[in-house]
């Protein structure tokens, strides 16, 4: 159940404040409704096959991710009670903490120095299923235990092999779990704009990918128009059997007994859990050394690259902050029924539909551009943010919401005194992560950015220069600036699940 | 004496139906039945935190179940507590009073009052996280007691303590209604707690409907 106090804090304030916090996340869509006279339908040629591709795309990655993190989540179960767990699970969701282009740059060096690079529907789904993987084995890794209960304890006790207890209780106790996670990483991968963007090759066409072409390259926004409330359209459907499905809670069980876990999860398995963080470390090791020949060798770079760290940084810090003061928003008006339902079902409208819709508005000055992207980036990543660790940091404070309130305590006091001191922890983290992002956006800055502005757009710059080992030396500096910061935090993802 | 009427909240396949109620206005009166009976659906209408709008709750000569729950001024321990855990025994104690808008003089005469009564000074400086479950409980009576409430709420208060520590609880309850007759509700399973704690009245729901 969502909790909420639906009519005794609707004070015209607070109801404003929250209709306020609504446009502001839709603002993206709401512009595009603005401009919906000039549409034009695009030919059924050229969406027909597209749709197809983003469909296939996305259903390979999702099944794939599901598939293999099922597998890491099982081997992750053998070490649940080791002290060092928490840390373990931070370095299988590495690669979702690292900006997508550092994934990206990591396996086109690997891949690269091996073989040609397989640019297409294998690349696309190799890649999402690396990004993901890790996530749903940390998921999986959490909810196994929770759903078993007491159940596989007794099968142990009782002589039951694994591979039977697997056999028997895998589908009826999970499958509605692993078709939410499918659900979830489908989702993550059909609105996927930078991987396809980079990795698709000339028959890797997304829809997102044509969203952008037809904005960037045809320049022809009402045929983007129509495309954007296609997609637009699609993640709403997803979002709402998502938040229509994910009601039935975890039973709490702990101690995780050792035991069970060596039982239940064979040998080494876990390690499958490590292989993306592998991959893409060592992805961006190779090379390094031609890069700094490289780089001797470019000294017309030189000079860029310490203004554009600069303007990383301040796009970095512009977007944790901003982040921060909406969580801070956001929880001065919670507990709200309707506001959390929105937060759950509602998911962001896509890098190139948000850029679509930013491109529309402001001129095309210096500032104006960098703070469209600020502002883009923010409502492309609260959403997310907000349902993967956001609501986590809120929800226990619940209970205590509610007695502060029958006390008599004021939403300000309760603010004030009760959410304020135990979340800005959280809220912290999840501003720094989203930061963390912020450095290594290239997809929405190249959208709106008429020049090279920010570090990571040079880096895409010389990605499509095939100038890789370069890239790869200018993308540390980007990894060595968030790396304290996710080391100091590991914590925050322990809320994760 | 205090009078509920037309407490009705209906879930499709299970409802609550309570024309007629009479609660005392001093002393302890118990609700009590089976698990799923509807015990805490009827503390959370009072509470005002579950919608009814037919609701009338005569008190005094004033209807509580036309105000907002906070003007109600009811005090409350649900069972699990919910202390502020970030915050001393002492900081939960003050937050009662500060939310009431209570005068600082008259608070700390009431806190001075209810720490001698339910022992709390040995652990007042502690943060509520770090505190045992008997020290918890008393916190969150005293919580519930400084906002000098018209009524106190007690949802299954002793539910997650041992034999002994439910025993001093009782005592500490019966010591407390000695001294601060505050009209007290008490939601309860345990045929001890009828048994041992001077009761005013008792209310049974079972089946949905209410019987005497």
């Amino acid at each position: 159940m969502v909790p909420g106090f639906p009519s005794t804090l609707d004070t015209f304030p607070r109801g404003l404040l929250r209709i306020l916090f609504v446009l502001v996340l839709t603002s993206p869509l709401l512009l595009l409704v603005a401009f919906m006279g000039n549409w034009v339908w695009p030919s059924l040629e050229e969406l027909g096959p597209v749709l197809y591709f983003t469909v296939l795309q996305a259903f390979l990655s999702a099944a794939v991710s599901v598939f293999l993190g099922l597998l890491a989540g099982i081997g992750l179960l053998r070490l649940k009670a080791r002290p060092f767990f928490h840390w373990l699970e931070f370095l299988v969701l590495w690669p979702n903490l690292v900006p997508v282009l550092m994934v990206i740059l990591a396996v086109l060096n690997l891949v690269t120095s091996w073989m040609q690079f397989p640019f297409g529907l294998p690349a696309i789904v190799g890649i999402h299923s690396l990004l993901n993987l890790g996530l749903v084995a940390v998921a999986l890794g959490r909810i196994l235990p929770s759903r078993l209960g007491a159940v596989g304890e007794l099968a142990y006790l009782e002589g039951c092999s694994a591979f039977r207890f697997w056999r028997v209780t895998l589908w009826p106790y999970f499958g509605r779990d692993l078709i939410l996670l499918f659900i979830l990483v489908f989702s993550f991968c059909f609105t996927s704009f930078a991987i396809p963007l980079v990795v698709g090759g000339m028959w890797g066409t997304t829809l997102e990918v044509l969203i952008f072409q037809k904005l960037r390259s045809a320049r022809s926004w009402g045929e983007a128009l129509p495309l954007a409330l296609l997609q637009v359209g699609a993640i709403f459907a997803l979002a709402a059997v998502l938040a229509g499905r994910a009601k039935r809670p975890l039973v709490e069980v702990s101690p995780w007994s050792p035991v069970l876990g060596g039982w239940l999860s064979p040998r080494g398995l876990w390690a499958l859990g490590l292989l993306p963080t592998a991959i893409v470390l060592s992805g961006l090791m190779t090379g390094l050394p031609q890069g700094l020949r490289q780089w001797r060798g470019t000294p017309e770079i030189h000079g860029q690259v310490l203004p554009l760290m600069l303007g990383t940084l301040g796009v970095g810090v512009a977007v944790g902050g901003l982040v921060f003061l909406l969580l801070l928003w956001l929880a001065f008006l919670w507990p709200h029924r309707g506001l959390q339902l929105f937060l759950r079902g509602y998911s962001a409208p896509s890098t190139a539909v948000t850029g679509f819709a930013l491109l529309v508005w402001g001129s095309l000055s210096d500032s104006m551009v960098m703070t469209k992207i600020v502002v883009g980036l923010v409502l492309i990543y609260f959403p997310s943010l907000y349902r993967w660790l956001g609501e986590s940091v809120l929800s226990p404070l619940y209970g205590q919401w509610q007695v502060a309130y029958l006390l008599g305590a004021s939403p300000g006091l309760i603010f004030r005194r009760v959410v304020l001191p135990q979340v800005a922890g959280g809220f912290r983290l999840i501003s720094g992560l989203a930061a963390f992002w912020a450095l290594g956006d290239f997809a929405l800055s190249s959208l709106l950015a008429p020049r090279e502005m920010t570090l990571a757009m040079l880096v895409y710059g010389l990605m499509g220069a095939y100038r890789l080992e370069l890239a790869t030396l200018l993308v540390w500096p980007l990894l060595l600036l968030g790396a304290p910061f996710l080391l100091w935090n590991y914590r925050v993802f322990s809320r994760v699940g | 004496m205090s009078w509920v009427r037309n407490l009705h909240r209906d879930f499709g396949d299970f409802h609550i139906h309570i024309p007629e109620w009479e609660i005392a206005d001093q002393g302890i009166t118990a609700l009590v039945g089976p698990s799923g009976s509807g015990k805490t659906t009827v503390f959370r209408v009072l509470l005002g935190l579950e919608p009814c709008p037919e609701l009338s709750w005569e008190f005094q000569g004033e209807d509580l179940a036309k105000l907002p729950p906070p003007q109600r001024r009811l005090g409350v321990v649900f069972q699990s507590l919910e202390l502020f855990p970030h915050m001393s025994a002492e900081e939960n104690i003050f937050f009662a009073a500060e939310a009431r808008g209570i005068p600082r003089k008259r608070a700390v005469q009431n806190f001075l009052e209810l720490k001698d009564l339910l022992q709390l000074t040995p652990f007042l400086a502690r943060r509520a996280s770090v505190l045992s479950g008997g020290e918890r409980q008393r916190v969150a009576l005293a919580r519930a007691l400084m906002g000098e409430p018209r009524f106190l709420f007690l949802d299954e208060p002793f539910s997650s303590l041992d034999q002994d520590l439910k025993k001093e609880a009782r005592n500490l309850l019966m010591k407390l209604m000695e001294s601060r007759p505050t009209p007290t509700l008490l939601i309860t399973h345990d045929p001890e707690d009828l048994q041992s704690l001077p009761l005013q009245g008792v209310k049974k729901l079972g089946g949905g409907s209410l019987k005497s």
